[in-house]
């Protein structure tokens, strides 16, 4: 992951903190102390995120911790992490194939063709995601999907042939349909975005873009997604 | 006591050690300009240490892959390209306290990230970037 662009228009603002626990990996968001309990005693602060929670963000990651210890973190140059604390930052983070990073995207295609451009039949694509043309007749373009595998809530101009081939993944921008499939996870890493595996919590990025691409520029393993904090400490924080 | 001379053309006022004593006494109090002022206690990391190099601070951070902030003054004192650092040149300036002064800046700017933290491996890379692995 890393930053994209900050939604204002402003500059990144970078803090210097000390970890709470060890993080050997950059560009993974991290997390404040938030708890419904009045005592953060057992919560701590500036911890790395976990591949299914990602609430209460305060930053990116800039870089890597020493190791923290079990009793205590120590007032340790080495256990300062820079973080961009930005609430709006918008964070590129690559469409990943499973829970390994770096997996290329599975492709799709059709069963049956269709010259309306409406249906890929037998695709499997995501409700409310996005899927475009990897390549064949209708390179170049995307399109939402609806609740139906395979069905288009507009159809790409161009028909649709067997010998098509798409990449289907959940997520769309503009859009938050509160069930499993809009939802993201992370890899193991955290640096990277569960695509094409459904997932069964509600997280807490919301899609401002995408860059979809296709077979002339290697779109399986190049597709990023643009993702927003929606729980972010320093912006809208929410106790869950 | 230093003793000011003064050409014979210019008369002072009788005032002079007067007002001289009130200017001393107005930055002493309102701490107009103090270079070694300690910045309050946050809990944010206060950067190098007073008395400390600041190159000494900065090859420290060095060592530890750290991400560096320079402002415009202290940027030529550092050789990021030797230090196998890259100046991230997406964003024409970042907000942050310089490493090197300590200066709490929000223009002139610049981050400094470690090329084994550049992008993602296999990724895009952006102009002038190189991706080195671990």
């Amino acid at each position: 992951m890393e930053l994209a662009y900050i939604l204002s228009g402003g500059a990144p603002v970078i803090k210097r903190y000390m970890a709470g626990t060890t993080m050997s990996t950059a560009g993974i968001p991290l997390l404040g102390a938030v708890d419904a309990a009045t005592d953060l005693a057992s919560v701590e602060p500036m911890a790395a995120s976990t591949a299914v929670n990602q609430g209460s963000q305060v930053g990116l990651l800039l870089d890597t911790s020493g190791t923290v210890a079990a009793t205590g973190v120590t007032d340790s140059d080495d256990l300062m992490v820079s973080v961009i604390i930005n609430p709006d930052a918008v964070l590129r983070a690559r469409m990943n194939n499973g829970t390994s990073s770096n997996t290329a995207l599975a492709l799709t295609s059709a069963t049956a063709a269709d010259t309306t451009g409406a249906t890929i039949t037998g695709a499997t694509t995501f409700d409310n995601g996005a899927v475009w043309g990897y390549s064949g007749s209708n390179v170049g373009q995307f399109r939402r999907c609806d609740d139906t595998a395979g069905s288009l809530s507009i159809n790409f101009t161009n028909g649709i042939l067997t010998t098509d081939e798409y990449i289907a993944i959940h997520g769309f921008p503009c859009s938050v349909e509160l069930t499993n499939w809009e939802c993201y996870d992370l890899t193991t890493d955290l640096t990277q975005v569960i695509a094409q595996t459904a997932v069964t919590d509600m997280d807490d990025f919301a899609t401002v873009d995408l860059e979809m691409r296709d077979i002339s520029d290697d779109g399986r393993n190049k597709s990023y997604y643009h993702l927003i904090a929606n729980n972010h400490l320093f912006g809208s924080c929410s106790i869950a | 006591m230093t003793q000011i001379i003064l050409p014979s053309t210019i008369k002072p006022s009788g005032l002079w050690k007067k007002r001289g004593e009130a200017f001393r006494l107005k930055l002493a109090r309102k701490q107009i300009w103090n270079p070694n002022g300690r910045i309050p206690k946050l809990h944010e990391h206060p950067g190098r240490q007073i008395g400390k190099p600041a190159g000494t601070y900065v090859l420290d951070l060095v060592e530890r892959r750290k991400a560096i902030i320079l402002c415009w003054r202290c940027q030529p004192h550092f050789n990021h390209k030797r230090a196998n650092y890259y100046k991230d040149m997406r964003f024409s300036h970042v907000v942050g306290r310089c490493d090197g002064c300590r200066e709490y800046m929000n223009h002139q700017t610049k981050l400094y990230i470690h090329e084994s933290f550049l992008g993602e491996p296999g990724g895009q890379t952006w102009a002038g970037q190189v991706w080195t692995p671990l």
